[in-house]
């Protein structure tokens, strides 16, 4: 549980001490991210509500510095310049809050208070807690029992369908886009 | 549908192999190379050239096998359910709706997802603590099963074991024991988990990752909204180390996606589709 708890907000990269508070308001507030830094990738703008027809508030030119305080599908919510508007999602790229976030060693540390192995003396069951390593993938060994209990959580596809039908997902034919010609030279 | 990409002819290969030769050479010789690879496989040499779906499962059930031996499967059937059921319905709306999918969320700390030819998809409970909807959890899944659906990684154990035998030896192998030869194309441990495809064979699987979603009826921003929220991670936190060695930055990866869709995606939101994820116990 804790090891959750302090694992969640990695991506958000908020303080440790607001890892708790943030986990318990997980249910209610997944998608919406904590405050990020932002960079628009693109001149775009900055419109009043998440809508291609809505008003522009301002326009931002590629670079612009905006904070990333909410997301609705594909427009994140921001404030830049002091206004609160939403830009596309593709149009903004962010980047790190700098050195706030939990470190590795708090995060060990507490997953293994968490699964109890603190001081069983027994160091050498690591799993879960760091990054996997090109090493520890080519050493690796197959876990013979392991494909058994992958195979016993397979869902079919009538049930994939029942649940697909249960949650308003429904099918829509749509192609995929080519390969773009201009990315590679677009403007950093 | 493609077999050619999946059968050389032997007289191609080995102008593959001699690489370094074929590269100082001028280009009339390069042109050449392109034309052997282009050429048709003769009929008799096909079957022992071409890698069966069934090698393709044997191989991706090893290779994940092997995955599952340094991260296990978080003890939890309900979250495994949970994302089988998510997987397949995305998979289904693919190309290879009949391959055996199998999803899984495995125990570390590392934000990754892993595809394995023959359907099998792991995700890391590092990336799954981190998604904020179910949209979110389709996009990661689009990509690994587009990865899949084009046979990246197959085609990258394949070659590999072209460059390590030769083509004499691995003719013999393909002509004997399957089960060897599937041995030898996953490699040593998982390490084909740790190992880059070229650039564009990413930005696809991004790009048909967003695609799967929305057929699936998610929002197809579920993908960018991750890869934000990665670039948002200090690239020096080990728990990244791994997914920046193997895939181009998200940043990059989020310009190839606004380049290649522009607005084509305006409409296609759907706030109200799709369940809950699955907590994390
Ligand atoms: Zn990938």
């Amino acid at each position: 549980m804790l090891v959750v708890a302090l694992l969640l907000p990695l991506a958000l990269a908020p303080r440790p001490a607001q890892a708790q508070a943030q986990s318990q308001a997980q249910a209610q507030a997944k998608s919406q991210p904590s405050p990020t830094p932002g960079t628009t990738t693109r001149d775009t703008e900055l419109k009043a509500r998440p809508v291609v027809d809505a008003p522009t508030l301002a326009r931002l030119p590629a670079k612009s510095a905006v904070t990333i305080v909410e997301r609705r599908g594909g427009w994140l919510g921001v404030v830049s310049g002091g206004k609160r508007g939403w830009v596309r999602l593709l149009h903004v790229s962010s980047r790190p809050v700098g050195a706030s976030g939990p470190t590795v060693r708090e995060l060990e540390t507490a997953a293994r208070v968490a699964t109890g192995r603190a001081g069983s003396g027994n160091v050498a069951v690591t799993t879960g807690i760091r990054g996997l390593t090109p090493e520890q993938l080519r050493s690796a060994q197959a876990d013979p029992s392991a494909l058994d209990a992958l195979e016993r959580t397979a869902v079919e596809p009538a049930q994939a369908s029942a649940y697909a039908a249960a949650h308003r997902l429904a099918r829509r034919p749509l192609p995929y886009p080519p390969a773009p010609r201009e990315a590679r030279d677009a403007p950093r | 549908m493609h077999r050619a990409r999946h059968c050389l002819a032997p007289a191609a290969l080995a102008l593959v192999l001699a690489v370094p030769a074929a590269l100082v050479a001028p280009a009339a010789s390069a042109q050449s190379v392109r034309d052997l690879l282009q050429q048709r496989v003769p009929e008799a040499l096909r079957p022992a050239l071409a890698l069966t779906v069934e090698d393709e499962i044997r191989a991706g059930q090893a290779a994940a096998a092997n995955l599952l031996g340094v991260a296990p499967l978080v003890a939890d059937e309900g979250l495994q359910r949970y994302v089988n059921t998510v997987g397949r319905w995305i998979a289904m709306g693919s190309e290879r709706p009949d391959l055996p999918w199998r999803f899984g969320v495995v125990d570390s700390a590392d934000v990754n997802a892993f595809a394995a030819p023959g359907g099998y998809v792991l995700i890391t409970r590092g990336l799954y603590a981190s998604l904020g909807d179910e949209a979110e959890l389709a996009g990661v899944l689009g990509h690994e099963i587009a990865h899949v659906v084009e046979r990246h990684h197959l085609d990258l154990m394949r070659k590999s074991l072209l460059l390590e035998m030769g083509v004499q030896s691995l003719q013999k192998q393909l002509e004997g024991d399957r089960e060897a030869l599937v041995r030898r194309l996953v490699g040593t441990g998982a390490e084909i988990f740790a190992r880059r495809l070229d650039q564009g064979a990413e930005f696809q699987a991004d790009r048909h990752g967003m695609v799967l979603a929305a057929r699936a009826g998610y929002s197809p921003f579920g993908l960018p909204a991750v890869l934000q929220k990665i670039a948002s991670v200090d690239r020096t936190d080990d728990r990244v180390t791994l997914l920046y060695r193997t895939h181009p930055a998200p940043d990059e990866r989020l310009r190839q996606l606004e380049a290649a869709f522009g607005a084509g995606l305006d409409g296609l939101d759907r706030p109200d589709a799709g369940g809950k994820l699955h907590p994390l116990k």
